[in-house]
């Protein structure tokens, strides 16, 4: 079995747990309730992107950690990132870059996406402005709905598929 | 926020084997005592031999953890720190800490734990101490949730007000660029039209006189197209300024207004021009009031197509504002053009001559929104002639 351990990062109120309960739960809950702490998860990756089963750990962190989080030992072990940004809220976007770049240098070589969220509150033919910093930049980038479960799982499988394929 | 650092003593947890066992003291059983205090406690202890694999555990908060399977298998915080577990058997004084998780589950979750990893080599055993987080109660942990509400929506309001910020400049740009835009057409395209009718001019001069007569004609056209256009450009240019500039309040004696309008109106003799109603002292801007009655009451005389009738000009105050109406007994406007009569440059009837480029509706409409007033039209052709225009100002009436 593979057990790998995944870091939810990001701003407060961007969406992380939401993102984590769709993916582990199948739920959605309207009422937001900040994460105090961590909350740490566990998920298996089906269909395995490896031999053997595919397991993450996910740590959804508590979002006022901000780019301290790479002072602590909370990433240490982490084998990989997903970044989330809220795309109705510019500042968080820019703040998700800046949390890519930290882990990045924290941990090179770590898989790392920007997950771009709440994707749900555009109009379908309306395609959200993200920064550029983000939209050039080297790292994948995935738009998300928590609420619909839009490209959640999908986020996760990719960074299971480069994990595995890195070995 | 996981940290390495020295214990707390604990030397009644640090043995394992006698933490749940009973040993008689002076009649007292204490280890009952203890083990019973530990189960009922917001604490509990979990046991591992040299390999992390649980061998004990105390405290129904520990219940979560099963016997003789990995550690990090069912605390996933402690998930990939073998290394640094292990590592503890050569510093027995460190301890790691992962404080406020809590390990979520498709049945329920942990309550928030502090975790404290020690090494005890007397026992040759890992001692995992798990405690509630007793330092932040139920309600400091709502309050900090409150706050982190309020920093969400503070966040949103900046980014709302940077937006209409971004908005209120994109605006003025455009209209800075309107503006620009509407000099150039009534400056620099008037000139060369100018320019045109001087050419004509000088272009009939030129010729023998045997040709003229054959191109006058045509030159007279141009000219009188050219004339035209010009008198257009005038007029966009009036119709884009208007609402760009505060207009002063002041006292209006609006019977004077209206007379002074009327007097100097042309109009044919046929046609009877009477002011009704009751015509306050009002205290108004006087400029756009004069624009929108003189535009009216022009409209009502030149759009009259047989020249014998009669143009009535009536206001009554009401509260803080003057209704005003302008009625004729022309032609009257159908239903279905009742709205186009107020863009600018249409003409019902193209065909009949008129004076003037078609702005005048349109002034009077831009005029009446910029200044809160309202204007209606009513006219129903089929049934009866004539038009009644209502214009609704608001003023402070003095009288």
């Amino acid at each position: 079995m593979m057990v790998r351990k995944i870091m939810l990062l990001g701003e407060i109120g961007v969406g992380k747990t939401s993102i984590v309960r769709r993916l582990v739960l199948d739920r959605f809950e309207a009422d937001y309730k900040a994460t105090i702490g961590t909350d740490i998860y566990r998920y298996e990756v089906l269909p395995s992107p490896g031999k053997a089963p595919f397991h993450f750990i996910v740590w959804d962190t508590d979002g006022s950690f901000g780019e301290s989080i790479f002072r602590s030992v909370h990433v240490k072990e982490a084998h990989a990132a997903l970044i989330v940004g809220d795309l109705t809220r510019r500042a968080t976007l820019d703040n998700a870059w800046k949390l890519a770049t930290g882990f990045a240098n924290a941990l090179p070589g770590r898989y790392l996406a920007i997950v771009l969220n709440k994707l749900d509150l555009f109009p379908p033919h309306v395609d959200p402005e993200v920064p550029e910093a983000i939209t050039t930049s080297e790292f994948p980038q995935v738009k998300t709905s928590a609420k619909s479960g839009m490209n959640v799982k999908h986020a996760f499988h990719e960074a299971a598929s480069t994990i595995v394929r890195r070995g | 926020m996981r940290s390495m650092k020295p214990p707390a003593r604990s030397s009644a947890a640090a043995d394992p084997p006698a933490a749940s066992e009973s040993r008689p003291s002076g009649g007292l059983d204490l280890g009952a005592a203890f083990a019973h205090a530990v189960e009922r406690a917001d604490f509990g202890f979990v046991w591992c031999d040299a390999d992390l694999i649980v061998r004990h555990r105390h405290g129904r908060i520990v219940d979560f953890v099963p016997l003789d399977r990995p550690l990090t298998e069912s605390v996933l915080a402690l998930f990939g720190m073998d290394a640094q577990v292990q590592s503890l058997r050569r510093k027995p004084q460190m301890s790691i800490e992962v404080p406020n998780v809590s390990i979520m589950a498709t049945d329920g979750a942990t309550p928030r734990l502090n975790l404290q990893v020690t090494w005890q080599p007397r026992q040759h055993h890992f001692l995992l101490l798990v405690s509630r987080v007793m330092s932040i109660s139920e309600l400091e942990v709502e309050l900090t949730r409150h706050a982190r509400e309020r920093q969400i929506m503070e966040a949103r309001l900046v980014e709302s007000a940077e937006a209409i910020a971004r908005a209120n400049a994109e605006l003025t740009r455009a209209n800075r660029e309107l503006a620009e835009f509407a000099y150039v057409i009534s400056h620099d395209l008037k000139a060369p039209m100018r320019a045109m009718r001087y050419f004509t001019e000088d272009l009939e001069n030129a010729l023998p006189e045997a040709e003229r007569a054959g191109v006058r004609e045509h030159l007279a056209k141009v000219r009188e197209q050219s004339r035209r256009m010009s008198q257009m450009l005038t007029d966009l240019l009036a119709y884009s300024k208007i609402g760009r500039k505060e207009e002063a309040v002041e006292m209006v004696d609006t019977r004077a207004l209206v007379g002074s309008i009327t007097q100097s109106m042309p109009r044919p003799e046929g046609l009877a021009l009477d002011i009704a109603g009751h015509w306050p002292r009002v205290e108004t801007a006087p400029a756009p009031l004069d624009l929108v009655l003189r535009n009216l009451i022009e409209n009502a005389i030149k759009h009259h197509d047989t020249g014998e009738g009669r143009v009535s000009v009536a206001c009554r105050p009401s509260g803080n504002q003057l209704l005003i109406d302008i009625a004729d007994d022309g032609p009257g406007i159908e239903p279905r053009h009742q709205s186009i009569i107020f863009q600018p440059f249409q003409r019902l009837a193209p065909d009949r001559p008129v004076d003037g480029s078609g702005i005048g509706l349109a002034l009077v409409r831009k005029t009446v929104e910029c200044c809160g007033a309202t204007l209606t039209v009513s006219s129903a052709p089929a049934e009866r002639r004539g038009a009644t225009f209502r214009v609704t100002w608001p003023c402070q009436v003095i009288e």
